[in-house]
């Protein structure tokens, strides 16, 4: 237990959390490529070129292979300062060439953890701040932090305390929901499924009003999780109940937000590690025994 | 100048984050994450059909429900077009529609819906009272070639 619950970062841990973060990104990354030929809308980085450039196969490749060997330097903690601005870059390049296909995916988090990282190495190499164990994950923490309470601040801003009880006309939302996975694969299966979920919804308004009232709250004071490893771990937990609620009701499962939260502040590869190590030192102790 | 950034070193980075979405907004890789801020009372679905009126899973069209839905908000956005509540004139719907299927054609070049008709339609759901109503419309068709 003492290796999870405390407030120091170790090379396994962060080795762990590397490992799974790139997993996820690359996999973005080579969807993104894979299924877009063209920039139809260009915004952001990409603004200056003209709509319908297209996007050849040529330069696809050389954006695989730089991510290959950049990415192999990240694992390797090699060159950390350009390997993670590299990274950076080129992640708000991809994810660019999608949005500007009309697509948000909102993998925004993705990128600028890359960013983050990028400043903790150069604080360590500035002799700013040496704590590099600490800071490259407690940094991509920030990130994340972040993001949720300005998700919680958007929805004050435009619906106020009201959006609680806006929840009322969340069965649309609902309906279109299930009807977005009706159409992408035709099975009629969430059609009913989604009239279930409206009937379990309105058959339970109150319940609704608390959990949206508790969920903004959570968003609103995810920062607090910035303060330490056990706080953040904690926070962690209580976000993943919260976006496995959204999917349960909605449907709806925003990869590029919940994947870096979980990576940085649960990190459940690690666990899982833990897990299997306990499992097999329960097992040797008790062949040892046997032996005896 | 270090110790200040030492010190803050704790937050700096959230609060870098939100001053650069003050400043840029939502450009990548800055963004308000404004995902259901408010709960809108009318919701389009967009979906393909065939020649025989038949739906073409958007899977098999390298899509889904909520790109179109995003990019239906784009193109509208880009070209000035009011859009919501069902306020969109026939017109309107057909220019998205063809600028939709155009996205949709280039990044299906090797699909086997080639030299197939695609057509694509909008759903649009809102309340009448406390009931659910859905209007179906044609928005543009093409073939794939």
């Amino acid at each position: 237990m003492k290796v999870i619950w405390n407030n120091n970062y170790s090379t396994i841990e962060w080795n762990f959390m590397k490992i799974s973060f790139v997993i996820f990104w690359l996999n973005a990354i080579v969807t993104i490529l894979s299924k877009n030929n063209f920039i139809a809308m260009p915004i952001g980085l990409l603004s200056f070129l003209q709509p319908n450039s297209i996007i050849d196969i040529s330069f696809k490749l050389m954006c695989l292979i730089t991510i290959m060997v950049a990415i192999y330097f990240y694992i390797m903690e090699k060159q950390m300062i350009w390997t993670t601005l590299f990274l950076f870059l080129i992640s708000v390049l991809v994810f660019t060439i999608e949005e500007s296909n009309g697509i948000f995916r909102r993998n925004e988090l993705f990128s600028f953890i890359f960013f983050s990282q990028f400043l903790s190495y150069v604080f360590k190499a500035k002799n700013i701040d040496s704590n590099i164990q600490k800071n490259r994950v407690q940094f991509s923490v920030q990130v994340i932090a972040i993001g949720y309470t300005l998700s919680a601040i958007s929805k004050l801003n435009v619906s106020g305390l009201n959006w609680v009880f806006d929840g009322k006309k969340m069965p649309l939302q609902i309906m279109k929901s299930y009807f977005y996975s009706y159409v992408n694969d035709g099975n009629n299966f969430f059609i009913q499924k989604g009239n279930e979920m409206i009937k379990t919804f309105n058959n339970n308004l109150y319940l609704v009003y608390f959990l949206l009232g508790f969920s903004l709250l959570l968003e609103f004071f995810a920062v607090i999780s910035i303060l330490n490893k056990k706080i953040s771990f904690i926070y962690g937990l209580l976000l993943l109940v919260m976006h496995i609620g959204i999917f349960w009701v909605l449907d709806v499962a925003i990869k590029g937000i919940y994947i870096p939260m979980l990576i940085f502040m649960v990190n459940p590869l690690f666990l899982f590690w833990i897990i299997l190590k306990k499992i097999k030192n329960t097992c040797m102790m008790v062949v040892g025994y046997r032996v005896q | 100048m270090k110790k200040v950034i030492y010190k803050s070193s704790g937050f700096i980075i959230a609060l870098t984050y939100f001053i650069g979405v003050m400043i840029f907004g939502e450009a990548h890789p800055f963004c308000k994450f404004s995902m259901y801020s408010s709960f809108a009372d009318y919701s389009y679905v967009f979906y393909f059909t065939d020649n025989e009126n038949k739906m073409i899973k958007c899977t098999d069209l390298n899509t889904t429900g909520t790109n179109l839905a995003h990019m239906y908000t784009t193109i509208c956005e880009k070209n000035d077009f009011k859009h919501g509540h069902g306020m969109e004139s026939d017109s309107v719907l057909h220019e998205i529609g063809k600028q939709m299927l155009n996205i949709i054609r280039i990044n299906n070049l090797k699909l086997t819906h080639n030299n197939k008709k695609v057509k694509i339609n909008r759903m649009y759901f809102y309340y009448e009272g406390k009931d659910i109503k859905c209007k179906k419309q044609e928005m543009y068709e093409t073939i794939f070639k």
